[in-house]
Parts: structure tokens; C-alpha cells; sequence
């Protein structure tokens, strides 16, 4: 569960820098509006407003300034994050602690023992619940959030991309995109969610009554790793031969547009020419700083969440790798189970930030202009 | 779709608790192997299931609804593009023309161009009204150059003012 979450912190830092690299370069915008940025600018998540303050999509947009800003006030509520998942996990390794004593005191007769694992399981799982439900909220939250987003945001970069030459493409990666990140939303909340409360409770009964309810456990991690990794791997695929076969349209159309106008207008062809130039060098600039915007608005709401799961993530596994040597294989290996059950919800989360990077990269990458 | 999917994998994983307890139930012998062999069965027709309940015509249709929105959003969007170049077209000419009228001694007020859509999918000047004080000979010049070079014909070329032709 660490080498994913490693996976998915390095995967998020290198499509951070690739399109604000690309966005940095220019940042001024078109007079007219009809493209909806004004709309993309109110409709920023709340949890996100707070991140950007004063950071519009306009020639004064800094991108590196803003992702800066972004990290920075994410680390400032590290603090605050270590203490309330610390609370939990340290509550969690005394009652496995305890446990191990009241075992030790007990070890000959192998129902107090038993009772006594059972006590344990309850104590953890009763006083880690609340924590492991605020997390799983937290994850819902982030998706909700991102993929509402995204339906504001993919309109505005997708119109963008067809006007400066590439409407079949953007249309394709539109619909593609939008698919998959309501069918992620959907699913996640429908499937993976609940699957995620059933690998908790069936490790506590595991962990409570033994037997082969563990074999279920990892069955329910298996699917619920299988159905993030078949939609990520769905989703990158489906957008790649998409926009591979819709580009080629647009470039013909864009080919065949340009031998026209130097054709059959050859005065004022070049007035035609200007114009359509105009319109789409100006498009093009607000496309670029309305994927920056896009990127910093997915980081900031993404930043505190995903410290929150990682961190509580690694506290539980190591609480669980302290209590190991110590304490009943049932009761740490129901530490570690938490620990995954934080993992999940990351990763879910996690999906759905990367496929909205993926989708505000692929959409706002031009093919060809006018 | 979504449904379907749901309930899918909800009978695999409950197929599967159900095989557990049943299994962990059997006493050892020939009939926990028979028991095994059972939910292998069982547990392969859950997943296999998705087969012959999946909807291909709902699936289509779902696939499509996005498409078709992603279509109405460009449509738009090139539409108000259009409609933006052909306002730059129309300034760009109404320039031309008040620049080449200054060059022919002024007295050209003011200019209004309108473009109309061609066959081949572009903005064109097709007409322009004007209103000034020219004297006869520059008027009869500026009109012959912006048939020349705007592609824009005499009968096109509304005259208003004192002169008007």
C-alpha cells in the first residue's frame, strides 16, 4: 500500500509541472468572454477558493507562484493533521498494548485469551471507526468535488481546442473524459465506497472470530485495486486512441481551410486569414491559462485530502508494524487492515485527481493552428 | 450500465462469503470436496454472468448521450468563434475602406461592413454602407477599389449624404 501511494504522489508531481511548464509562458486572455471563464472562475470548489485567493485566469496568473502558495498552506495544516490521526493511532497501539499484557497475565488458559483478543478487536475498532468514516467522507468529498469541476472546466478547454483546430479531437477527449470521470464518481460512490466499509467490517470479524473471513478481506482489496486500476487503464487508453483518430480529421480539415482561403480569396484572404488568426491565437492563450487554472484549482482541492489519507495511512501502518512484535497477529494485522482500508480511499481519490490531470492535459495539448 | 456493473460485482463478493461459510461449514471429507467443486461452479458463473445481463443497446446509448453533449459544446463554441471572426472581418474592412478614402482626399464619415457566409466556409465583405461628403471622382475611385480589392460589387455599395449617387 506504500509503493501506492509513492506511485501516486509521483505520478501527481510530474503531470503538475508538465502543463503550468506549458501554461507559464503567456497568460493574457480575450476580451470577450464566451467561452465560460468567467463561469469557471466563480464555480471553483470551496474547499479550493481558499488556496487561490487572488489568483484569476488573466495575464496576472502565476502558476509557479500559485502552486507554491498551494503546497505551502497544505504543509501549514500538517500539524493539525499529525495530531488528530496521532490521537487515533496511539489510541489504538495502548488497547493493543493492554491487550498483550492482559494476555500475558492470562496465557494459560486459551479462552481468557481469547476473550481478551476479542475485547481488543472491539476497542479498536469501535475507537477507530469514526476516524476511518471522516476519512472515507473526506475521499467522497474530493471526488465530488473534482469531478463537478470538471464539468465546468473540460466545456471551457475542449471549446478552446476546437475553435484554434482541433473540434473533432476535443469533442472525442470531451466525451471520453466526461464518461469516464462521472462512470469513476458513479462507481465510487456506488461500489467502491461501500466495498470499502465491507473490508473493514469483515476484518473486524475476522480479527474477532479467526476462521477464513480473511481470505474475503483481501478478496474485497483485490477488487476494489482492480476496478481503480481497469478504469484508470480503461480511461488512458480509450483517450489515446480517441484523440489519435479524431486528430487526424482535424488536421486534414485545417489543411484543406488554409488552401482556400489563399485560393479563392487572394485580396482579402488575407484580411480573412488575419481575423481567423486573431481569434485563434487569443483563444489559445486563454486555453493555456484556463489548463493552469484547471490544474491549480485540482491541486488545491486535492493537496489537504491526500495529506490527511497518507498521513493516516502510515500512522496506522506503523502503529501496526510497533504492535506486531507484541500484540496478537489478529489484532495487528486488524491495525494494518485499517491502514489499508486509508490506502483505498486514497487511491480512489487519487484516480480521480490523475484522470482529471490526464484529461486537462490531453484536451489542451493543440494539434494544429490555424 | 452502472446498475448492472453494481450488481455484479456485489454477486461475485456475495457468492464468494457465501461459498466461505458453506465450506468452513462442511465437515472434512468427500463432501467439503464436493462442496468446493460446487461454489467453483457457482463462484465462475457469478463472474461470467456479466455476459448475458450486460445491456449493449444501453451501453450504446450511454456512450452516446455523452457524445452528443460533447458535439452540442463544440457547435457552440465554434459558432460564437464564427461569429467573433466575422466581427474582426467587418472591423478589419470598415478600416480598409476609411483608410483608402483618406488616401483619396477623406471626407468618408462612416463605414459599416457586412460579411455573409460563403460556400466554402469562410466570412466574406458582402456589402458596405456609406455616408460622406467625396467629391464625385474620388467616390467614383474608392467605389472601383473596393470592388477590386474587397471583392464587394457596385450594387452593394449603399451611398447616403449630400453626393448620394
Amino acid at each position: 500500500m506504500f509503493k501506492t501511494i509513492l506511485k501516486i504522489f509521483v505520478v501527481f508531481a510530474v503531470l503538475l509541472v508538465l502543463p503550468c511548464s506549458y501554461a507559464m509562458a503567456s497568460s493574457k486572455v480575450d476580451e470577450d468572454d464566451y467561452l465560460g471563464v468567467e463561469e469557471l472562475e466563480k464555480n471553483v470548489p470551496e474547499s479550493a477558493s481558499s488556496m487561490l485567493e487572488g489568483v484569476n485566469i488573466d495575464e496576472s496568473l502565476d502558476a509557479g507562484g500559485a502552486i507554491g502558495n498551494i503546497l505551502g498552506k497544505a504543509v501549514g495544516q500538517i500539524g493539525e493533521i499529525l495530531r488528530s490521526t496521532a490521537s487515533g493511532a496511539v489510541g489504538v497501539l495502548a488497547a493493543t498494548a493492554l491487550c498483550s499484557i492482559a494476555s500475558g497475565i492470562y496465557s494459560q488458559s486459551s479462552k481468557m485469551s481469547d476473550a481478551i483478543n476479542l475485547v481488543g478487536v472491539v476497542v479498536i475498532a469501535v475507537s477507530s471507526i469514526s476516524g476511518i468514516d471522516s476519512l472515507i467522507s473526506v475521499a467522497s468529498e474530493t471526488i465530488n468535488e473534482t469531478g463537478a469541476f470538471s464539468k465546468i472546466l473540460l466545456p471551457v478547454l475542449a471549446s478552446a481546442s476546437a475553435i484554434t483546430g482541433s473540434a473533432a479531437s476535443s469533442a472525442a477527449k470531451y466525451a471520453a473524459s466526461i464518461l469516464f470521470i462521472d462512470l469513476l464518481m458513479t462507481i465510487g460512490e456506488r461500489i467502491v465506497l461501500p466495498l470499502i466499509y465491507m473490508y473493514v467490517g469483515v476484518s473486524v470479524a475476522s480479527a474477532a472470530f479467526g476462521g477464513n473471513i480473511g481470505g474475503i478481506a483481501k478478496l474485497i482489496a483485490k477488487t476494489v485495486k482492480l476496478i481503480l486500476t481497469a478504469i484508470a487503464i480503461a480511461f488512458t487508453i480509450y483517450l489515446t486512441v480517441t484523440g489519435l483518430v479524431a486528430s487526424s480529421a482535424d488536421a486534414a480539415t485545417v489543411k484543406v481551410t488554409k488552401t482556400a482561403i489563399s485560393t479563392f480569396l487572394p485580396v482579402v484572404g488575407s484580411l480573412i486569414s488575419d481575423a481567423a488568426d486573431a481569434v485563434a491565437s487569443g483563444v489559445s492563450v486563454v486555453k493555456s491559462a484556463a489548463g493552469a487554472f484547471g490544474v491549480l484549482v485540482v491541486c488545491a482541492v486535492c493537496a489537504v485530502p491526500f495529506l490527511r489519507l497518507a498521513i493516516s495511512c502510515l500512522m496506522y501502518r506503523a502503529a501496526a508494524a510497533l504492535a506486531e512484535p507484541v500484540a496478537d497477529s489478529r489484532l495487528s494485522g486488524l491495525i494494518e487492515s485499517i491502514s489499508n482500508a486509508c490506502g483505498m480511499a486514497l487511491g480512489l481519490a487519487g484516480t480521480s485527481a490523475v484522470m482529471l490531470l490526464i484529461s486537462i492535459i490531453s484536451v489542451t495539448k493543440a494539434v494544429t493552428g490555424l | 450500465m452502472i446498475e448492472t456493473i453494481r450488481n455484479w460485482i456485489l454477486c461475485i463478493i456475495g457468492t464468494t462469503i457465501v461459498c466461505s461459510v458453506i465450506t468452513a461449514l462442511t465437515p472434512e471429507g468427500t463432501a467439503k470436496r464436493a462442496v468446493k467443486v460446487v461454489c467453483g461452479f457457482a463462484a465462475a458463473i457469478a463472474m461470467l454472468g456479466i455476459i448475458t445481463d450486460f445491456d449493449y443497446a444501453d451501453y450504446s446509448l450511454y456512450l452516446s448521450l455523452y457524445r452528443l453533449e460533447a458535439d452540442e459544446t463544440i457547435s457552440d463554441a465554434l459558432q460564437k468563434s464564427s461569429q467573433q471572426t466575422r466581427f474582426i472581418i467587418e472591423e478589419e474592412c470598415e478600416a480598409y475602406i476609411l483608410d483608402k478614402a483618406n488616401g483619396l482626399g477623406g471626407g468618408l464619415d462612416t463605414v459599416s461592413v457586412t460579411a455573409a457566409w460563403s460556400d466554402e466556409g469562410v466570412w466574406y465583405p458582402a456589402r458596405v454602407e456609406l455616408s460622406g461628403n467625396m467629391d464625385s471622382e474620388a467616390k467614383e475611385q474608392l467605389t472601383g477599389e473596393i470592388a477590386a480589392e474587397l471583392g464587394i460589387s457596385q450594387e452593394e455599395q449603399i451611398w447616403s449624404g449630400e453626393n448620394e449617387t
